[in-house]
């Protein structure tokens, strides 16, 4: 029961944070520091941000299940146990698709070609 | 400009992030298997279960984690300076290989817990839960494949 209310807890976590596109505070890899919003002519990651969003979910379900699970009868567990697994492989199933529509239409932005941590091009070979 | 965290290990941290998603992806599988038949009502070793959630777990952990640790590097000299511009598909598989990839998290943790009741956890979720694993390592590990063999480094 506790299991399967984290893992219940952890996708809606994620998939809330996937849907709704909440300020997230973002790893910039160039500065090396963490930011609210990525600058121009920078790179962002906020994949950390959403990990831990989603592990802290994660966390507080387990919490909250093995708080119940303490409290309830056998068959309640149970039952509860089956209905926590059919709640956390329908919304993995959600996440996963989600990603996989969202990442398939995205148009990535390039770092710009003068950036100082492009490498210089390859010398052009001579006749 | 700093340089990114990491950037001098990109290709040793890829090797080994690779060895253990290998492993994860062997184990995984052998998770499945082993859960299906226990499902179905075979006789299932509770010791096997427990060693393949053991490995599972292990492997999940340290692919996971190193490709956090990779992941400035490859965001920054991979993906932004050559796949955003030249296969961005390359870069949205990658993004969604990492995505399915921590999507795992919760089924990896279940399963290692439920592998350790010695035989007393509910078969069908067991089964549900390895058989899901499975499916999202076998996608991400494919996934990872490409972009690596697109650019790795």
């Amino acid at each position: 029961m506790a299991r399967s209310f984290g893992a219940t807890a952890f996708y809606a976590a994620w998939f809330l944070v996937a849907a709704l596109h909440p300020r997230l505070p973002w790893y910039l890899p160039l500065e090396r520091t963490v930011a609210m919003k990525v600058p121009p002519l920078s790179v962002g990651m906020d994949f950390y941000a959403k990990v831990a969003i989603a592990a802290a979910g994660g966390v507080a379900g387990f919490a909250a299940g093995w708080f119940f699970e303490r409290r309830s009868s056998a068959a309640a567990r149970a039952r509860w146990r089956a209905r926590g697994w059919t709640w956390a492989l329908t919304l993995l199933f959600w996440c996963a698709t989600m990603e996989v529509v969202v990442l398939s239409r995205r148009a990535p932005i390039a770092l710009p070609a003068a950036h100082p941590e492009r490498p210089p091009p390859p010398p052009e070979a001579e006749d | 400009m700093k340089p990114v965290f990491l950037e001098g290990f990109g290709l040793p941290l890829l090797v080994v992030h690779t060895l253990f998603s290998s492993a994860l992806l062997f184990a995984s599988a052998r998770q499945a298997v082993l859960g299906v038949r226990w499902w179905r009502g075979a006789e299932v070793d509770a010791a096997a279960i427990r060693t393949w959630g053991r490995v599972t777990a292990f492997s999940y952990g340290l692919a996971f984690a190193l490709g956090l640790l990779l992941y400035p590097h490859f965001r920054v000299h991979v993906r932004g300076l050559v796949l955003d511009r030249e296969a961005p598909w390359a870069s949205n598989l990658f993004d969604m290989k990492e995505g399915l990839a921590a999507l795992a998290m919760p089924l990896v943790a279940g399963l290692f817990l439920a592998s350790r009741e010695n035989g007393a956890a509910a078969r069908g979720a067991f089964a549900a839960q390895a058989v899901a694993l499975a499916a999202l390592i076998v996608f991400a590990f494919a996934l990872g494949m490409i972009v690596t063999a697109t650019k790795g480094v």
